[in-house]
């Protein structure tokens, strides 16, 4: 049950990217049409599961032990940054279609402040290691799902017509403040 | 090895020396980040790809612009293609013909670099429902009852094509989309974005095209000056000796394996009632 309330928490309650704001740029960046999104969402699921089982075991076995929690920040960018890096190399060489899919995304997100902050609320609620790989998968399907309606909203937009100011990212960060709104309505959920 | 630095560190001391925050924490960067790059410097080496120098250059002799006209994600990807999975050569609109005549040189691809040019299956001409007054766009202008036409084929002459064309091959004229193939380079994003899909790519040496995509019969007649309603005399034997069109859904379609001259099709097309029959223009 509170791996069913976690994975809850971070992809819609708690949703990334239209509560707590992180991980913008990529959300309006790559939102213009479904397939990106989709390649994108992924990716981030993907990127975000390999951050918390790397930045886990980083925290509790190295920095812990040796009582410097607080160089957490760079400690983790520095992991999540080269076990990426490594992934993309292990799969362009043994599972090329997955790096082609994934690979152009890959390098986009790697220290992505979602994907940062990620790791850190995941320090900071004291998750354990399965929490915290099921808070990764829910806040990177999260991302996904919020990525996935922006993008729907998009393509829609290029057949409306709208006003010439409000063209282009006027209305994207417009939507997006929308979007917020809806689903603050989940705030009240759970805590 | 961990736990004698522990002791080291909670001692104050390292190898001796008097350590304190200050001096651990780039220290501890220091040989944190050591570690990462030693360990991504190996596994550089252990999983490099040998790419293959073919492709490299073939890439090169690409524009690099990855503009996508090809239909491949970027000129890379378009280059592994063509090494590899035996892709058409000529796709590359900016290269042009000089890049795919190099580059059929280089890989000995036999196959002459045929040019292909967009041509719009529509003369124009038929009759309005209604008159439309929206937002100036055949996507948009298709979205209310099947476009502002009659003919459910016709183009509807907002230029969505010629706002795409990056190489202002298009223009409208009557009323009609009409491709300037003496600029065209075959990129196919007209083909792409036409909502009405009556844009084409053909062979340019091919010239001559059915500028009609009607799917009617007579009734055609009733509300289009310019439209094929498949009558069939360019199909028939007299006309078309050597089988190079056929009709289907009542249009004649070109068989453009059975082409070997633009004159027979000229032949096909030049009893057409409704001179659906045009050649390209340039």
């Amino acid at each position: 049950m509170n791996y069913v309330l976690i994975f809850i928490g971070a992809a819609i309650v708690n949703n990334f990217v239209l509560s707590y704001f992180l991980g913008i740029c990529p959300f309006l960046g790559v939102s213009t049409d479904l397939k990106k999104a989709m390649g994108m969402g992924l990716a981030v699921i993907f990127v975000m599961m390999i951050a918390a089982a790397t930045t886990w075991p980083v925290y509790h076995k190295i920095l812990v032990p040796y009582k410097v929690q607080y160089l957490e920040y760079v400690a983790f960018i520095l992991v999540i940054a080269s076990s990426v890096q490594f992934v993309e190399m292990f799969l362009r060489k043994y599972v090329p279609p997955l790096y082609s899919g994934l690979g152009i995304y890959l390098p986009l997100i790697t220290t992505n402040c979602a994907i940062l902050g990620m790791t850190l609320f995941m320090v900071i609620r004291d998750y354990s290691f399965l929490e915290g790989l099921v808070f990764a998968f829910g806040a990177g399907s999260g991302f996904l799902l919020a990525l996935f309606i922006m993008a729907g909203i998009r393509e829609r937009l290029n057949a409306a017509d709208i006003p010439k100011p409000f063209n282009g990212a006027g209305i994207a960060l417009i939507i997006a403040g929308c979007l917020a709104l809806v689903f603050m309505g989940f705030s009240g959920m759970m805590r | 090895m961990c736990v004698w630095f522990k002791r080291q560190f909670q001692r104050g001391s390292f190898l001796g020396c008097w350590v304190n925050e200050i001096v651990f924490a780039p220290l501890f960067l220091a040989i944190y980040g050591g570690i990462f790059s030693l360990f991504l410097a190996i596994s550089y080496f252990l999983l490099r790809t040998k790419a293959d120098p073919k492709v490299d250059v073939v890439e090169k002799i690409l524009p690099g612009l990855n503009c996508g006209a090809c239909g491949y994600a970027s000129c890379h990807a378009y280059a592994k293609a063509l090494v590899y999975e035996d892709a058409p050569l000529g796709r590359c609109a900016p290269g042009g013909a000089a890049a795919a005549e190099l580059i059929g040189k280089l890989l000995s691809k036999s196959g002459k670099v045929d040019k292909v040019v967009a041509v719009v299956k529509c003369a124009g001409g038929s009759k309005k429902k209604f008159e439309y007054s929206g937002i100036s766009s055949c996507s948009a202008a298709r979205l209310v009852y099947s476009g502002p036409l009659v003919c459910e084929w016709g183009c509807l002459g907002f230029g969505d094509c010629v706002r795409v064309c990056p190489f202002n091959a298009i223009f409208i004229k009557d009323g009609v989309a009409v491709v300037d193939s003496s600029k065209c380079t075959g990129c196919g994003l007209c083909v792409e974005v036409c909502p009405q899909k009556i844009i084409e790519l053909i062979p340019a040496k091919q010239r001559f095209f059915v500028a009609c995509s009607n799917h009617g019969k007579t009734e055609v007649r009733q509300y289009c000056k310019n439209g094929c309603f498949a009558c069939g005399i360019c199909v028939s034997p007299r006309f078309n000796p050597d089988g190079i069109a056929e009709m289907k859904e009542n249009l004649p379609v070109i068989l453009r394996d059975k082409v070997a001259d633009a004159a027979q099709l000229a032949k096909a097309g030049e009893k057409c009632p409704v001179n659906a029959w045009k050649e390209i223009s340039g």
